[in-house]
């Protein structure tokens, strides 16, 4: 089924895109093990169950980007003439709504512990033989959740700007970001300790808005990319490609002006142009060839781009 | 940098930590029970657990042996659980036994001890005892008193049930 590969990459990418499929394996089996060994010492903590949804929830991105890495490979077909390059683009829509509902939801449940004023019970908790404090062990975990993540989102994000990949590239970020909720449920844990029974509610609303700040941020990305805004870069700033396939199709001579529209779908982008042409006379077939392959020389993220001639009458519109 | 400020301020509080009782109890539990040197427990009928009648009962034995080892005394409340459950939640009492298991429907309301004996493998069978919510302090120095004893409180079971 996913038969056909990615053929619009060169060797350096192929090798990235490989790599980050590695890395990406490697962070839900890792992401899993954390889920488990949270769910173990989990106890009555708010901050603890905030923490350990927000792991949950991490394991989205990397699933998206490796179900669209593979779907995307797919050649168009006649029904699906343009390809699969926005299934991405759609789990993302889907991974950032789901952010945006539950960290929603979690603000809430938080915000109520403290107005209940629950103070949280942990007790005593034995593991290989040892017997102590639960939270001793909560925050054993929360730190064996901390580094390694660190690391492999700096590790993924090397392979973002060869991929441009915005997915890998939003994984990589929450990766890096991790430890604050670790830190955030670490002083939760600690305040209990201390007797301030407040201390796990309020963690538990700090990760709560970072989730839902997160699933906000990443929602509006996600569906102002499915409008067809002009192409953004991966670090989020709007594309000079417009301005610079323009540029690329004006230098034609028999080209008096030439206007660009660019769209990305996926990770790739996709786009028209309309040349003003001098005069008729100086038109041919071969000439339209020559600016569009050129136009598609621009950059190799460019993959479909579709160059007709307008008439100076509508520019005048 | 952040992450490292992270690490300076969680080792100073680990140090913290180490020097003082810790975990401590929000509402002063443990303290208040060796300052007055009184606990105040709530006794449900729930024989061979604990019997209202007569005082008796494994819960009661256990938790007398408890008491001598805060050199405090107790001061014994007969109650049902709806009136003990209000009680705990008021602060009034300081722990409750009598048969609890850890499948109570009040589970939501009041703090439990893990479960210091399992009679099987089912929630119905892992007996715990109904503490404060949150006096971690207390309830620390509970469990690891009913582990120190569990060799000793699973023989008063076995003799209770020969």
């Amino acid at each position: 089924m996913f038969s056909a590969s990615h053929d619009e990459y060169d060797q350096e990418q192929q090798s990235s895109l490989k790599k980050a499929r590695v890395l990406e394996y490697v962070t839900i089996l890792y992401q899993a093990s954390i889920i488990f060994l949270m769910f173990k010492v989990l106890g009555t903590s708010q901050a603890m169950k905030t923490a350990w949804i927000e792991d949950c929830l991490s394991l989205i991105p990397p699933v998206c980007f490796l179900v669209s890495s593979y779907v995307s490979a797919k050649n168009p077909t006649r029904n699906y003439p343009f390809g699969f390059h926005r299934i991405g683009s759609i789990l993302f829509l889907c991974a950032a709504l789901s952010l945006l509902v539950v960290g929603g939801y979690l603000v809430f449940d938080s915000g109520m512990k403290l107005y209940e004023r629950h103070h949280p019970t942990i007790g005593m908790k034995e593991f290989f033989g040892r017997d102590m404090w639960l939270g001793w062990w909560m925050m054993i975990v929360l730190l064996w959740g901390t580094f390694p993540p660190i690391l492999l989102g700096r590790l993924k994000m090397k392979h973002v700007k060869p991929l441009n990949d915005k997915i890998l590239f939003t994984d990589a970020k929450m990766n890096k970001a991790d430890w604050l909720t670790a830190v955030a449920a670490i002083g939760g844990i600690l305040g209990i300790g201390f007797g301030f029974w407040w201390a796990d509610a309020a963690a538990a609303i700090i990760i709560s808005v970072d989730i839902l700040h997160d699933g906000w941020r990443q929602t509006n990305d996600a569906v102002t990319g499915l409008m067809n805004r002009a192409p953004k870069d991966v670090d989020n700033g709007y594309s000079d490609l417009p301005q610079k396939v323009e540029a690329a199709l004006n230098a034609f001579e028999w080209i008096e002006k030439a206007e660009v529209k660019l769209y990305e779908s996926g990770n790739l982008i996709f786009g028209q142009g309309c040349a003003y042409v001098k005069s008729d006379d100086a038109v041919s077939a071969d000439k339209i060839r020559m600016a569009t392959k050129k136009a598609l020389e621009t950059d190799w993220r460019l993959q479909d781009f579709a160059l007709t001639l307008c008439s100076k009458d509508r520019k005048d519109d | 940098m952040a992450l490292l400020r992270f690490l300076i301020i969680i080792s100073i509080s680990l140090t913290l930590a180490a020097c003082d009782p810790y975990p401590k109890d929000p509402g002063h539990t443990l303290a208040q029970i060796q300052q007055l040197g009184m606990m105040q427990v709530g006794v449900l009928e729930a024989p061979p657990w604990t019997n209202q009648e007569n005082g008796g009962g494994i819960e009661a034995e256990i938790i007398q042996e408890f008491a001598d080892s805060l050199n405090v005394a107790i001061q014994w409340h007969d109650l049902s659980m709806h009136k003990a459950v209000k009680k705990i939640k008021e602060g009034e009492l300081d722990l409750v036994v009598g048969g609890i298991t850890a499948d109570t429907p009040y589970a939501k309301e009041v703090g439990l001890t893990r479960p210091y004996l399992k009679t099987g493998d089912k929630k119905e069978d892992h007996h715990v005892m109904v503490v404060p919510r949150g006096e971690n302090r207390f309830i620390t120095t509970l469990e690891k008193f009913l582990a120190e004893h569990q060799n000793d409180i699973a023989a008063k079971y076995r003799g209770a049930h020969l």
